[in-house]
């Protein structure tokens, strides 16, 4: 008997995964980001292995708290995908619409092979998430199938609930907005628990506020499907963890079920989902994560540079795009102005703490704003070609390119600082020589990662997991260590040597400043030889 | 006298073991409209795109307008447009400021600009759209919002990678004209295209490679007569009058064949 095609259009597939995986790198900087990346990941599931291995399974560290914030965790993740059905809900890639859709295949085959075709995933998220969660677990075979067994639950609620969608359309052929009626109806839900939730909170005791919140009879509803597979996952014997199995097993075969009962005329839905979405991931890869979304118009223009060798007409490019992608800087200031709230709300109350607060977001603010400000070269792998034809030296090109980015992490980070001087965690002393060295420094952070794009530029992956993506990041966390260390060093060496020989902090801070700029001026030129070097006919990821 | 526009010396490039284009001569003279052909794999955009600057040759010199593309890139590139067979367009940028960001980048006087950038939009029947994000042009339009682009700095070479893909009849003769208009006015084309037919009507030389090796550089006339030459008494040899998908597919088929060298093409001095 010879294999369904749509089995074995699988299978090739399947087949396919390690191929794209480990032995098409393209190029030798290709090859060791992917070399690293399994490094990384090696490193990441060392722990799990070892435990495994050497049978030293430690007892959840606190599994009451797993079971009490996993299931707000995993509900969140189907909301997400709830929410996704606005745009179409089921999403088939550009192929197999143009070679499945018009192909002699049910709708159902079509949907099962939609949905067989999300296994080998949901095997390698549990295969990873059993192996490092598997030393809190009785045992690894039971932690991978309770993960993957959660992983099709989320995919099968989605799909469900896209179907029904479907067929209600049907029956109600003029009612157009549906999905989005949908989506208002759930968010007005969400916000009435919200409300009623608001009242049980104590944020002095966070842990008793979210039991408060899971007690509410509404939320216990919506989380109890959601429980079974938390409590199964976090099984603490093999028979809860058989009896678990057993019921998450149950639960995935009925929303099964149910799909195919449905069996909702979804084609066509389909195939504009499918366009909409391969769009927006062109996008987002033409401009690396940053134009995913369509570009809002605005009125006007921005002014007119001076060339400035050069630089001018590309710190022009880089603000209109700014100006297109607001949304880009909704994050960042939503990052920014939490903590300045924060640091209000301490400043008034004087309860203090606002040290801590500082502290607390400084570090994961600067690594934020370092990946989410690129308007620079790394919003440009499909440009590479047009920005090298251009009659503008690699120097100017550079500057152009990392002073819009460095410009809003300035006035972001000024913004802080400021606000810190003025609510006293950081007194005016500190703050205003701080204020001198954040240009320098944004400069430096931002050069880093340029750098490091140059030296081997990628896009956003087309898939959820690349080993060449999380080997970059390891080099890119190296390089910022390492880079920092080297600009940091001798800096604090020469400022200290500064200090004792002419006894005047400003000379030192100068000193400072001085060498830190001069390691800026470095890597400015460093990512402009990257620039000239790149071959895009090598180097540039497809 | 420097009369060539555009001088390629020995260009190679090379990936690894792969020859993409191997010691490629020819040259360029002011008012030419090459037809570069071959098929896929030949070098054409390996080519062109070194001729542009975008990818550095692995050995050979390049010349535009008598500037070192190597010595002084910057200077090379303003005298130079290349237009991709894929033109990739700003998602962000409306067709205007396209223009207005070349102006800038090639320091287009502002006096300059807007007259001419009005002219090509016209030109191009991009007026209606000039105000459009990129994001919403058709595949045709963002072709012609390319060919503006590349217009707009009046380049003495002008690189096409299969220019009409994506045009209707109109753009199709629009583009055929605009290119047969800068010709005359003294702007140098390379044309490359799987259009044999439009490389017949539209150029006055021709350059066919294969494999990344040249296999003929002169004129049209001259393309047929030398393949003519070969074994003219031989079936399917291409006549003195043979269209030029003859010659092409004679070319490819008999690479190594000895043929007759023409006239009229020139090799560019070594370099100095």
């Amino acid at each position: 008997m010879s294999v369904h095609p749509l089995l074995y259009l699988l299978l090739l597939r399947l087949r396919a995964v390690p191929r794209n995986l480990f032995l098409r790198p393209g190029s030798t900087k290709r090859l060791v980001m992917t070399i690293l990346g399994v490094v990384i990941v090696v490193l990441w599931l060392a722990p799990g292995l070892m435990g495994a291995y050497f049978g030293r399974r430690s007892a959840p560290p606190n599994p009451e708290r797993f079971q009490l914030i996993a299931p707000f965790a995993l509900f969140a993740l189907a909301l997400t995908g709830l929410f996704s059905i606005r745009r179409g809900g089921i999403a088939f890639t550009p192929a197999e619409v143009n070679l499945l859709f018009p192909a002699p295949f049910s709708r159902r085959a079509l949907l099962l092979y939609k949905l067989a075709a999300t296994v080998p995933g949901a095997a390698f998220f549990a295969l990873l998430f059993s192996i490092w969660f598997g030393r809190f677990a009785p045992s690894w075979p039971g932690a991978f199938a309770a993960a993957m067994l959660t992983s099709f639950f989320i995919q099968f609620l989605t799909v469900a609930a896209s179907m029904a969608l479907l067929r209600l359309s049907a029956l109600a052929p003029g009612l157009r907005s549906l999905p989005h009626l949908a989506a208002g109806v759930l968010i007005a839900g969400l916000l009435l628990i919200a409300a009623q939730a608001a009242t049980v909170i104590d944020v002095a005791r966070p842990s008793a506020s979210i039991r408060a919140v899971a007690d509410l009879p509404a939320v216990r509803v919506l989380l109890a499907p959601f429980r079974v597979f938390v409590h199964t996952l976090s099984a603490e014997s093999a028979d809860a963890l058989a009896i678990g199995l057993v019921a998450c097993l149950a639960i995935d075969a009925a929303l099964l079920l149910l799909i195919l009962g449905l069996n909702a005329d979804y084609l066509e839905s389909a195939a504009a989902a499918s366009e909409r979405l391969h769009a927006r991931i062109q996008r987002a890869r033409r401009t690396g994560g940053i134009g995913a979304a369509l570009p809002k118009r605005a009125a006007g223009y921005v002014p007119d540079l001076p060339f400035l060798a050069g630089a001018g007409p590309i710190i022009w490019f880089q603000l209109t795009r700014l100006r297109r992608y607001p949304t880009a800087l909704l994050l960042p200031l939503i990052f920014v102005l939490l903590p300045v709230a924060l640091l209000w709300r301490a400043h008034r109350t004087g309860g203090g703490g606002e040290e801590m607060i500082l502290l607390g977001v400084m570090f994961p603010l600067v690594i934020f704003l370092v990946s989410a400000l690129r308007f620079d070269f790394r919003a440009d792998p499909e440009y590479f070609d047009f920005l090298k034809s251009l009659p503008i030296r690699p120097v100017a090109m550079t500057i152009g390119q990392l002073l819009v980015p460095v410009g809003v992490m300035c006035a972001i980070m000024v913004a802080l600082l400021l606000a810190a001087a003025l609510m006293g965690p950081l007194p005016a002393a500190v703050a205003y020589p701080v204020l001198a060295f954040t240009p320098v420094l944004c400069t430096i952070l931002l050069g880093v990662d340029n750098l490091v794009y140059l030296l081997a530029p990628a896009r956003p992956p087309l898939h959820g997991f690349d080993l060449q993506a999380a080997g970059r990041q390891a080099i890119l966390g190296l390089a910022r260590i390492m880079l920092l260390a080297i600009a940091g060093v001798p800096t604090v060496l020469v400022a200290w040597l500064v200090k004792v020989a002419t006894d005047s902090t400003l000379a030192a801070g100068a000193a400072a400043w001085l060498l830190l700029a001069a390691a800026a001026a470095a890597l400015i030129y460093a990512a402009s030889i990257a620039f000239k070097r790149l071959d895009v006919s090598l180097d540039m990821p497809v | 006298m420097q009369t060539s526009v555009l001088e390629v010396h020995s260009l190679s490039k090379a990936y690894g073991d792969t020859v993409a284009v191997h010691s490629l001569d020819f040259t360029l003279e002011p008012g030419d409209i090459v037809g570069l052909v071959g098929p896929n794999g030949a070098g054409k955009t390996t080519t062109m795109r070194s001729i542009a600057g975008i990818i550095p040759p692995t050995a050979g010199r390049i010349s535009i307008d008598g500037i070192d593309l190597a010595a002084d890139p910057a200077a090379a590139k303003r005298r130079i447009a290349y237009v991709p067979d894929d033109p990739k367009l700003f998602d962000a940028l409306t067709v205007t400021e396209h223009l207005r960001f070349i102006a800038a980048a090639y320091r287009i006087p502002k006096a300059e600009f807007a007259p001419a950038a009005d002219a090509l939009l016209a030109q191009f029947e991009l007026t209606e759209k000039k105000n459009a994000l990129a994001s919403e042009l058709s595949r045709g339009m963002r072709q012609k919002v390319a060919i503006c682009c590349a217009y707009l700095h009046n380049p003495a070479v002008i690189l096409l990678d299969e220019p009409l893909t994506g045009l209707d009849p109109r753009g199709i003769r629009t583009m055929k004209d605009s290119i047969r208009d800068r010709a005359a006015a003294g702007a140098a084309f390379l044309v490359s295209s799987h259009l044999l037919a439009l490389v017949e009507d539209l150029c006055t030389k021709l350059l066919i490679l294969h494999r990344g090796r040249r296999l003929f550089f002169g004129a049209m006339t001259e393309a047929r007569a030398a393949y003519a030459s070969m074994d003219a008494a031989a079936p399917g040899a291409p006549a003195a009058d043979a269209s030029l998908e003859e010659v092409f597919f004679k070319a490819i088929e008999s690479p190594d064949a000895p043929r007759e060298t023409p006239a009229t093409t020139t090799t560019p001095s070594p370099p100095s």
